[in-house]
């Protein structure tokens, strides 16, 4: 092997190292999808709190519910493809997927209060809301 | 007096023009996990954008031509080349963001999904940078984009804990939940974001449109020194929101619409909508300057005619790029990627790229055949040499962070 052939197998063999580092387990995928659900979750609260205070518009309310849609639904795909191995990992996976369900079922209420406008149904949706993030933070926090 | 004018307005385009998708998500994101834990990086990112932009514009100036006309003469096409790679392909990136960025503040304002706003988006960038007056589409979409000063007012709106957030600016720390690698990659991402390429490109290629000479030099210097340190400050203000008001509540920064919500909180509707109509500005003359800069690179690499001085018929060649590229652009938004994912990626690679494209302005700034007497001081070429040092670093450490972290996730 010349030089420029052990240079070119050291820069290879640091990538598969460096791949291998960033290759993420379930574990660590279960909690990033919780994170970034709770995160959703809190986002559609504040903007849907914003709207009932009249400092946002409804295509602000609107758009911010959407995306919040839209990151819970990445989250739980993400989560669903895990293949879980042993209990352990399929009751953490089980209880991410309730917990994110949770979210979804919570921010799409919000929605459908949004679109009525009725003043005591957006109450309540804040406060699902709050219920279904308190949700997603314990079941990250029972890991 | 006319020459005042001329300053203040350069200065206040300079301002609004500065920040663009990728500052406005790039720092959100930040604030919103990090606090103001990275400003040490924006301060970096805007001094080295300072020293590059005003080292390009002065050899427009001095020469008379833009910088990669010279940059394939100097270095020769080889370098030129690995040059413009880089550079075409980062400016096409961050083309593609900014148009999704215009689609995405659209859907701000009606709710209206960003997909149909995309082709009415691009066609826009297209008839403006066809029809309008170079001057015109700098100095209406710069001013409109001062609108952003709305974040630095939302900040005192919020009456934040200012010692808090000075000592989280002061003395940089991880945050609880926060790995050091995660750190350092956005410090990259936040770097690549001030210091994006066609920044440079355009200023060097905008001092031909607009003709400057030698004597256009200290307006050309007063433009970068005060315009983009102020842009810097704006900057600051959008991740100091999301650190008061996301940050407490666990947000991370993943969409548009989570990027206005501190100012909506702070200001209401009447602030809200400042912020719509500066993102909008924001994002579309930062369209119009990555299309024009694709055209201008690839123009001034192969010597074809250029410039919208130019009526398009004689810059044929200029203008099919342009529309080519924006073509582009919506087709990859068209697949449906998420826009935002989109600039981050861009500013990254961004990262990646700068040493090809600061390297090559500053061995021309010094050489006395193009700049004569107005070549590099010698502070100027310490602080470039400095900064190279940091470019490489940063151009270095970002694909494997990227790796390690899982793209900051």
């Amino acid at each position: 092997m010349n030089a420029r052939a052990k240079v070119g197998a050291a820069i290879l063999a640091a990538w598969i190292a460096l791949l291998a580092t960033g290759c993420s387990s379930t574990t660590d995928t279960v909690d990033q999808a919780l994170r970034e659900s709770s995160s959703a979750v809190a986002s559609a609260r504040l903007a849907l709190e914003l709207y009932t205070r009249d400092t946002a518009t409804l295509a602000l309310a609107d758009t911010s519910l959407g995306d919040a849609l839209t990151e819970l639904d990445g989250a739980q795909s993400e989560v669903s493809e895990l293949e879980a191995t042993g209990a352990s990992e399929s009751r953490d996976k089980q209880r991410a997927l309730d917990g994110i369900r949770s979210g979804v079922d919570a921010v799409g209420a919000a929605r459908e209060q949004l679109s009525n406008g009725s003043a005591s149904g957006l109450a309540d949706a804040v406060d699902a809301l709050e219920a279904a993030q308190t949700t997603l933070d314990a079941a990250g926090g029972a890991r | 007096m006319k020459r005042l004018f001329a300053v203040a307005l350069g200065i206040l385009t300079a301002i609004g023009g500065f920040v663009d998708i990728g500052d406005l998500v790039t720092n959100a994101v930040v604030g919103s996990r990090f606090g103001l834990g990275l400003v040490w990086v924006v301060l970096v990112g805007v001094i080295g954008i300072c020293l590059f932009a005003q080292m390009s514009g002065r050899v427009a100036a001095v020469s008379g031509r833009a910088t990669f006309e010279i940059i394939r003469e100097r270095l020769g096409p080889r370098a030129a080349v690995a040059n413009l790679g880089a550079s075409f392909l980062i400016n096409l990136m961050t083309l593609t963001a900014e148009v999704g960025g215009i689609a995405l503040a659209l859907q701000l304002a009606t709710s209206v999904e960003p997909m149909l706003w995309m082709p009415l988006a691009a066609f826009g960038v297209w008839i403006v940078v066809w029809r309008a007056k170079f001057s015109i589409l700098e100095n209406v979409t710069g001013l409109l984009g001062l609108s952003l000063i709305v974040f630095a007012v939302a900040l005192f709106l919020l009456k934040p804990d200012w010692s808090g957030l000075a000592a989280q600016a002061v003395t940089p720390q991880v945050p609880a939940g926060e790995e050091s690698p995660t750190y350092w990659y956005y410090a990259i991402a936040l770097f690549g974001a001030a210091m994006t390429p066609y920044e440079v490109f355009f200023f060097s290629s905008g001092a031909i449109e607009e003709k400057w000479t030698v004597k256009d030099l200290s307006q050309s210097r007063s433009n970068v020194l005060v315009g983009f340190p102020l842009g810097g400050l704006l900057s600051i203000a959008i991740a100091a929101c999301a650190a008061v008001v996301l940050m407490p509540r666990s947000i991370d920064v993943t969409s548009l619409s989570q990027v206005v919500l501190p100012v909506a909180e702070a200001g209401g509707k009447v602030a809200l909508a400042f912020v719509i109509v500066g993102i909008l500005a924001a994002t579309f003359g930062a369209a119009l300057e990555t299309t024009l800069s694709s055209g201008y690179t690839l123009a001034q690499f192969f010597g074809w005619s250029w410039g919208k001085f130019r009526r398009p018929v004689k810059a044929a060649r200029f203008h099919l790029t342009m529309i080519i590229c924006l073509l582009l652009g919506l087709g990859v938004l068209f697949t449906g990627v998420d826009p935002i994912l989109v600039t981050e990626y861009s500013v990254v690679f961004s990262a990646v790229a700068l040493p090809l494209t600061y390297l090559p302005i500053l061995i021309i700034s010094n050489d006395p055949q193009y700049m004569g007497r107005h070549v590099n001081g010698r502070l100027t070429n310490g602080l470039g040499l400095v900064y190279l040092g940091i470019i490489l670093v940063a151009s270095l450490a970002a694909i494997p962070l990227m790796i390690i972290t899982g793209a900051g996730a």
